[in-house]
């Protein structure tokens, strides 16, 4: 028997990990309820621009997925592998480094998405120079990773760390290829690919997030701590050998799945539906494994909160990936895109399997980092039951919803006209969002009682902040594979080559369905009447993008009747070429945008400029936010060559003349807008007399991006 | 009501291709897992399997365990 040497966990990094979960996890789910509630008081935070729901949305996603799961998973990651691998973490510094640095990028998130700072990509919305703090601060923790598996006193890697190696390598590439834009100032920048191109780049990262983010990492947690809760092993170790390579391999190609009747091709959407479906099998394979490892432990389930939780989180991802791979046949998708189905698939995912894995762990944790037992097993318990009545008062209501909304919208009258303007289907929706934010107001308080639990729990117990261990050291062995090793262990082994070929499967999918979109010209059709915008229309557009438009209106009909009907002629992927970025967004709240302007959709500029400055006052059932800064605000236009010739770089075709004369023609398109409004005579009383210039004002712009959206195609006719 | 999106898969070579590439891909990456986990002894497999539920610690005061 060798000689054990002696050593300490680091348990401070996960005490500060833990905390800040906690903290991040309160701040997500309130600022979830605060949108939750604007569906049914729209008005309660009215002309508060940094309030508004375009802004606090993003926020609310970016700080549930990156700040409370992205901390969780940190504070898992940092307990379990020290352990696993019989050893302190590889730095100190390093892990430092990375709590510190991903808290500076939340509080960085948290500054710049209410002001409006944001490129519009889905969870990727943070600028460019908090885009590179994330790439480095990943990168930090993937290099102390690696460095704690090079330095490990265990010969052999369990599968719980695999799952971590491949969230950080997976996240990296996703981050790194979905960010690539052009920046113009420090704040703004514009995403390198348009259209067509930049959506499935989007989808791509979006649907690889909620893989890699919020699927492996938790798997890996799941491996580690539903074991060590039950006290005994997994239930198939093989079984999770095949779990992880077929599901980080399948995963990455079902991106396309979220384009379904876009204007993406077709082959790409139909790849994307195939390995949707089969990605049933790894993730119900993995389910299955969590859910049996508490065979004969049942009994303990029954009173254990810890067990409870993770009973009910493995049931949610299972439930999730059941839905999943439903969602992505194309007939169901017809229904459920763009609807509230979405919001209640999502929230069965972060609130069941990411919140509870997470919120079972942090329970068993707290006693074994404080060395005591928890303060209250029976708020454990209510936090529990009021937590699960919670997700089922979330997301039955807005199954219901999307259902609704997918049925009226397509409802036609004996006469061929549309049953049912927009605004009619959002108003049956009205009970549905009021018990969505009952459900989220429950599972809200159930985590405040786990922060009470845990912090007197903490009070109570004695932290130990550096832990003794003790373990021999692995013998030196070669490199290359031993007589009788299995070459799966020598892989193992070699933890780079390990890390190698589990980015070298997910990046096979990616490869595949992006790079012939990205350099086949033929891919996407031209349309020789779509022009780019003017200024004042890219003034506008990127005013749109500040205020968060695309988190309620898509700019993408799709081809069925009542879309045609309703909203005018389907989307063309040619009339997507000079959108850095694309903005065709992903749930209705209002209606489709993309044909504003054009015939159908078509109102004056009076119409606009009333509707955005009170959007009730036009529609009284409306939910859509007063916009009344774009009418104070004066238009900002002095980046406005800078932009244009970054666009040009990016393959936008403005000429030399169109940008030096740029400033001269966007004030002549704004005093062209304002004369129309001025020619009111209601307009000159209510404004003008009361000194509004508002050729000067920034709704100008914003008017001349809708009044263009949709027009080109029309053009050719 | 298709004809602007028609072309984008039907013009493409090897649309076909690409779809019978990735399963392909897939199988062999499928199989591969598959015989890994077949022919890791048991011994391994039970060894590996129990990682997690290995002592962490040596400390006296760390009764509850």
């Amino acid at each position: 028997m060798e000689q054990k040497e002696q050593f300490y966990y680091d348990n401070g990094i996960v005490r500060l990990f833990l905390r800040a979960t906690i903290f991040w996890g309160v701040t997500a789910m309130t600022i979830g309820l605060m949108v939750a509630f604007l569906f049914i008081f729209p008005t309660y935070m009215e002309n508060i621009s940094w309030l508004s729901f375009g802004r606090l949305r993003p926020l609310h996603t970016n700080a549930a997925i990156f700040a409370f799961v992205g901390n969780g998973f940190m504070l898992g990651m940092y307990y379990s592998t020290q352990r696993l691998l019989k050893t302190r973490m590889f730095s100190d510094a390093l892990s430092r480094i990375n709590f510190w640095g991903w808290q500076l990028v939340i509080v960085l998130a948290a500054i710049t998405l209410p002001m409006g700072m944001n490129s519009s990509k889905e969870y990727a919305e943070l600028e460019w120079p908090i885009d590179i703090l994330i790439t480095l601060v990943w990168v930090a923790m993937g290099a102390n990773l690696i460095g704690t598996m090079i330095k490990r006193r265990q010969r052999h890697i369990y599968v719980a760390i695999w799952f971590y190696i491949s969230t950080f390598a997976t996240i990296a590439v996703l981050h790194i290829f979905n960010n690539l834009e052009l920046p113009v100032t420090l704040t703004k920048s514009y995403s390198v690919y348009a259209g067509v191109q930049d959506a499935l780049v989007q989808w791509w990262y979006g649907h690889n997030a909620v893989a890699f983010f919020l699927t492996t990492p938790m798997l890996g947690l799941m491996y580690y701590f539903v074991p060590k809760a039950a006290n005994r092993p997994v239930y198939s170790y093989r079984l999770s050998i095949i779990h992880f390579w077929s599901l980080i391999f399948i995963y990455i190609w079902a991106g396309p799945h979220h384009l379904l009747y876009t204007a993406l091709p077709e082959w790409i959407q139909n790849l994307g539906t195939v390995f949707s479906v089969m990605l049933i099998f790894p993730s119900w394979g993995g389910m299955i494994n969590g859910l049996l490892t508490l065979r004969g432990a049942w009994d303990k389930v029954r009173v254990d909160p810890v067990l409870k939780m993770f009973v009910v989180a493995i049931t949610g991802y299972g439930m999730a990936t059941f839905e999943g791979p439903m969602l992505a046949f194309k007939n169901v998708n017809a229904i459920a895109h763009y609807t509230d189905w979405i919001i209640a698939h999502v929230h069965i995912g972060t609130l069941a399997w990411n919140g509870f894995i997470i919120s079972g762990m942090i329970y068993w944790l707290v006693q074994k980092l404080y060395k005591t037992e928890l303060h209250s097993v029976k708020m454990a318990n209510t936090h529990f039951l009021i937590g699960t009545v919670g997700i089922l008062f979330y997301s039955i209501p807005l199954y219901i919803a999307g259902f609704m909304q997918a049925s009226m919208w397509k409802e036609f009258t004996p006469t061929g006209t549309l049953k049912y303007s927009f605004v009619d289907t959002l108003q049956a929706m009205a009970p549905m969002y009021a018990m969505r934010a009952f459900g989220g107001t429950l599972y809200l308080t159930g985590f405040i009682l786990l922060a009470i639990n845990v912090y007197k729990t903490m009070k109570k117990g004695s932290f130990v902040g550096d832990e003794l261990a003790e373990a021999a050291p692995l013998p030196v062995v070669s490199g290359k594979r031993a007589a009788n090793e299995h070459w799966h262990s020598w892989l193992e082994r070699k933890v780079v080559l390990f890390t190698i070929l589990s980015t070298v499967a997910i990046l096979i999918g990616g490869m595949v369905q992006i790079v012939p979109l990205v350099f086949d010209s033929s891919q996407v059709e031209k349309i020789a009447t779509v022009k780019p915008y003017t200024p004042l229309e890219l003034e506008g557009r990127d005013i749109y993008i500040r205020e968060g438009c695309n988190n309620c209106h898509s700019q993408m009909i799709r081809p069925f009747r009542n879309e045609v009907e309703r909203y005018g002629e389907f989307s063309k992927s040619g009339e997507f070429v000079y959108d850095h970025p694309f903005l065709w967004g992903s749930r209705r709240t209002g209606p489709d945008l993309q044909r504003e302007g054009a015939e159908k959709r078509h109102k004056d500029n009076m119409w606009h400029f009333r509707h955005l400055l009170d959007p009730r006052s036009i529609e009284t059932r409306s939910i859509m936010p007063s916009y009344a800064w774009l009418i104070s605000d004066d238009l900002d236009y002095s980046d406005l060559e800078a932009k244009m010739k970054g666009l040009r770089k990016l393959g936008v075709p403005y000429t030399d003349a169109e940008i030096s004369g740029a400033k001269t023609a966007l004030e002549k398109q704004a005093a062209g807008i304002a004369a129309t409004l001025e020619a009111d005579s209601g307009f000159q009383k209510e404004f003008v007399a009361q000194g509004l210039e508002v050729k000067k004002k920034e709704i100008t712009a914003v008017i001349a991006y809708l009044q263009r959206l949709g027009t080109d195609i029309g053009k050719s006719k | 009501m298709l004809r602007f999106i028609k072309h984008n898969f039907v013009g493409i070579d090897g649309a076909t291709f690409y779809s019978i590439l990735s399963l392909f891909i897939f199988m062999t990456i499928f199989i591969i897992a598959l015989v890994i986990a077949i022919k890791t002894p048991k011994k391994t497999i039970d060894a590996v399997g129990n990682l997690p539920l290995e002592n962490d610690n040596v400390e006296n005061n760390n009764n509850y365990e």
